[in-house]
């Protein structure tokens, strides 16, 4: 029920009727002063100033309470603005590493042809010394490939 | 009077604060290139015994080195400047 109340009646109630309030009940304050003089209405006096002071306090404290929030919301518009410039430059440069990733890419895969060329090319003069390699060699070479680590990532439980 | 104005002072200040709307600020995106899975080394068949084999598979293996080094560095190089807008927008 508070939070109902918080959220949508006072989001909804506009800043000027804090003010008006608080005007509205010193004005009737005042005069209930004025007229607790008059000895007819001074039982009215006592009823009415009591009451048009809580409903000044109230208007003056809701008043304060939307100042507050109209602080509040300059930060946020402002800490949004800042989030949607942030996104905007990180959009940018997601953009200018992709295309570095990919140009490297097409880059190291471009020399590594011309390199599997140029093996081709000199693959008699490279085998002439070395027809056959050792059994043992490539088994070697193999297990040299096969050095992977754990693919347990951190954070897993399992 | 004087004490009317000290309770209407003292009431504006301690004025409840209710609604604070939340700023939206997106965890970005990495970009696809980045996020593809990485390659196994490719090891020797053996019946490939020639020395030529063994270096033109050293050189397809160097390759997928240097295009993961070049991911590593890129993922570092998206962290480093994804934390200075972050900071930036602080």
């Amino acid at each position: 029920m508070f939070e109902f109340f918080v959220h949508y009646a006072l989001g909804n109630i506009p800043d000027w009727l804090w003010p008006a309030l608080a005007g509205g009940a010193f004005v009737i304050w005042f005069f209930a002063g004025v007229i607790s003089h008059l000895p007819q209405f001074a039982l009215y006096a006592k009823l009415i100033k009591p009451l048009a002071f809580i409903a000044m306090l109230t208007g003056v404290f809701m008043y304060g309470g939307a100042g507050v929030i109209a602080v509040y919301k300059a930060d946020v518009i402002e800490a949004q603005h800042k989030a949607d410039i942030a996104d905007e430059k990180a959009k940018a440069a997601n953009q200018a590493l992709s295309v570095a990733v990919a140009n490297n890419k097409h880059l190291i895969e471009g020399r590594a042809y011309g390199v599997r060329v140029i093996i081709q090319k000199d693959k008699e003069k490279i085998d002439r010394d070395c027809a056959k390699i050792n059994t043992d060699a490539w088994e070697d070479y193999n297990r040299a490939i096969k050095n992977s680590g754990s693919k347990i990532l951190t954070g897993d439980k399992k | 009077m004087k004490h009317v104005i000290v309770a209407m002072l003292l009431a504006s200040l301690v004025g409840c604060a209710t609604k604070v709307a939340p700023v939206n600020l997106k965890w970005p995106d990495a970009p696809p290139e980045l996020m593809e899975p990485s390659e196994e080394l490719t090891p020797l068949n053996p019946d490939q015994t020639k020395l030529s084999d063994l270096i033109d598979n050293a050189n397809t293996n160097y390759s997928k080195y240097y295009l993961l080094k070049d991911r590593f560095d890129s993922w570092q190089q998206w962290y480093n400047s994804h934390k200075q807008i972050y900071q930036g927008a602080q």
